[in-house]
């Protein structure tokens, strides 16, 4: 019984796990924003609380640690961020909606934001948003190639225009192609979802920045000190040698 | 720090401890071969790193919750809105990967010098005690974020207690406490870590170094410092450890600084190695990771488990990998304890099982079907194979060993 479960919890770690496969052929696009460049966080973060924040959470992040690190005030919180009357600042980023609502509606929770990059990595959450095509079998009438029968609807269509898949002659899908544009030219889209991308990256790890800045600081007082205490070794061990 | 010059309260504090004898006798008149080289370092830095851990973990201790619904959370918090928590835990992550790797390197020393050979058989049980102390303590805080693979990696350990004939169901349930892994055993997984295990760590390495300093230090060429006195009762080829090695020390330890806090401040998760991306996910008992291995210093005994199709003997073979190391003193019969003087097939026999233990960690790391499992398996029969072979290359004398010189040799 007992060697059933240890088979039971390896046979379990070596299935496919609940996460849908990716499309064969699918490449992850990098989006190419630092996690230095403040700008890009800030517009990321007005694009989150524009576009996701109805739904998805991002719970481990307060609203005035986001506007400390990206250098804005109360004011910018109050206008841009923060939608439900006379929350107070340090509360964190949390969604107006009820899991069982996202249960009811997509058939499964919706899932909190806050380290979504550092488990599936920046490139995973560009592309995902970038990735997106029509597809009338699926109940919400979008595939994604990141995410096979992703149970999120396509919620910047009205951005993008509604991609559409390119199949080769094998029925693969190939590419996808955006005939005609939404409000964004192709440029604006992927610089959006990547300043999206850049905010998540973010709110993954609001400490990253400033600790390799500090980081730099800290090895050149080691290396002073490693000089130094190098110098007092040959002054110890000279005399040593002389004996 | 003569008789003569103790000022009144050193003679005070003498008369009632011994403080002026027992800085004399471990550090200023401790003496150490004068050429042990850089591979003497490790056994300094893994003190350094234990003093890391112990302060690190008490900083997280204030504001970790041991609790299912918590830890996770509380982990974050410390990331998060504690000041200077991020440091203090990714010091703590990044320290107890430094701890291995100093600790590995230590052990590679013994071997390469035979630091294990009469008379510091007794010195060389105790640290491979500490060894398995230690991985116990990690894989016991790899527990507490309460990550996925913190979850997943606990149900397998748990599970392989599983395999002890008649009683390992209940054993399991014992163990746990509960049918499943619960809030009960992350409470006990905690109160280990930070309580029992690191006393019984401390208590260990206390013990290794008393054992170090009755001994004395091993030297790279396998001779005896004690053997050669000189008229005042001290070794002609020694040096006091104090202040001479703990300078030469120190360089080393701003060196290992460096390089650890290059880690710590530019790369803390080492690329998923010291942090692993699916335990960044909260655990979720309903929902396996995608894969699943241990961090990168189980890796090598992982494998052995995973490439044997029967269970219980794989997890007995495990076991037996590390044990097997307690027994190194009496396996090896070699007169001559240094690689400088031993012969060539100690030197190829060592090279092969450096080789297959780093071979092992790789194929632990990668998922168990084809290759990677074969090549476990070949690993996993060399990596035994060796203990063997040393034991036969010694004991039937085959071994061509060169002269050992009467003294140290300079560098």
């Amino acid at each position: 019984m007992s060697k059933k479960k240890l088979g039971y919890v390896l046979g379990a770690l070596l299935a496919v796990s609940f996460v849908g496969p990716a499309f064969a052929g699918m490449s992850m696009e990098n989006p190419r924003v630092s996690h230095h460049d403040r700008d890009s966080i800030r517009k990321g973060a007005e694009h989150f609380v524009q576009y996701c924040s109805g739904c998805h959470s991002v719970q481990y992040l307060r609203y005035d640690r986001l506007a400390e690190d990206t250098g804005m005030d109360a004011e910018w919180l109050e206008e841009r961020l923060i939608l439900e009357e006379g929350l107070e600042h340090h509360k964190p980023m949390l969604s107006a909606m009820a899991a069982e609502d996202g249960v009811n509606w997509f058939g499964t929770a919706v899932p909190d934001l806050s380290m979504t990059a550092r488990v599936r990595g920046e490139d995973w959450i560009y592309t995902f948003l970038n990735a997106y095509f029509k597809d009338e079998d699926q109940p919400l009438g979008f595939d994604n190639w990141v995410q096979e029968a992703t149970a999120m609807p396509h919620v910047l269509v009205h951005l993008q225009g509604t991609p559409q898949p390119v199949f080769d002659d094998n029925g693969r899908l190939v590419d996808i192609e955006v005939p005609e544009r939404g409000e964004m030219s192709r440029r604006e889209y992927e610089r959006m979802t990547a300043e999206l991308t850049a905010f998540l990256s973010y709110a993954a790890e609001p400490i990253r920045a400033d600790r390799e800045r500090m980081g730099i600081w800290v090895l050149l007082f080691l290396m002073v000190m490693t000089a130094v205490f190098y110098l007092l070794y040959k002054e110890y061990w000279r005399e040593l040698k002389q004996k | 720090m003569s008789e003569q010059s103790a000022s009144g309260l050193q003679s005070w504090i003498d008369n009632r401890f011994p403080l002026t004898s027992t800085w004399r006798y471990h550090m200023s008149e401790y003496y150490v071969p004068k050429n042990i080289n850089f591979w003497y370092l490790f056994g300094s830095l893994s003190i350094l790193v234990l003093v890391i851990q112990i302060v690190t973990g008490i900083w997280l201790t204030m504001y970790y919750q041991p609790s299912v619904d918590r830890a996770f959370s509380s982990v974050e918090f410390i990331m998060r809105d504690v000041e200077w928590g991020w440091l203090m835990r990714y010091l703590h992550t990044v320290g107890a990967s430094a701890f291995f790797a100093v600790v590995y390197l230590h052990m590679f020393r013994c071997l390469l010098y035979g630091s294990y050979k009469k008379p510091r058989e007794l010195l060389w049980i105790i640290g491979v005690l500490i060894y398995l102390v230690m991985m116990t303590e990690a894989f016991m805080g790899y527990a507490l974020p309460w990550g996925q693979l913190s979850y997943w990696a606990t149900q397998v350990i748990v599970a392989l207690f599983g395999v002890v004939p008649v009683i390992g169901d209940d054993l399991v349930v014992w163990l746990q406490g509960g049918f499943l892994v619960n809030e009960a055993t992350l409470g006990r997984l905690f109160s280990l870590h930070v309580v029992g295990l690191p006393l019984l760590l401390i208590v260990l390495v206390f013990l290794h170094i008393v054992a170090l300093h009755h001994v004395g230090t091993s030297s790279p060429d396998g001779v005896e410092i004690k053997q050669n006195k000189d008229e005042n009762g001290k070794p002609r080829d020694g040096i006091p450890f104090f202040p001479y090695v703990v300078i030469k020390d120190l360089v080393g330890f701003g060196i290992f600084l460096i390089i650890f806090c290059a880690i710590v401040f530019f790369a803390p998760e080492f690329f998923g190695y010291f942090i692993e991306r699916p335990n960044l996910e909260e655990a979720n008992p309903l929902q396996t990771p995608e894969a699943i291995h241990p961090i990168w210093y189980f890796t090598a005994w992982y494998a052995m488990l995973q490439c044997i199709p029967n269970e219980a003997f794989g997890v007995l073979v495990m076991f037996a990998g590390s044990m097997i190391l307690l027994f190194l003193p009496w396996i090896d019969r070699g007169e001559v304890r240094s690689i400088r003087y031993r012969g060539l097939g100690y030197k190829i026999g060592l090279a092969v099982f450096i080789a297959s233990f780093l071979i092992l960690t790789w194929a632990g790391m990668q998922d168990p079907s084809g290759a990677p499992i074969v090549i476990a398996r070949i690993f996993t029969a060399v990596y035994f194979g060796y203990f063997v072979f040393l034991w036969a290359y010694t004991y039937f004398g085959f071994e061509q060993t060169k002269p050992v010189p009467e003294r140290v040799t300079d560098k």
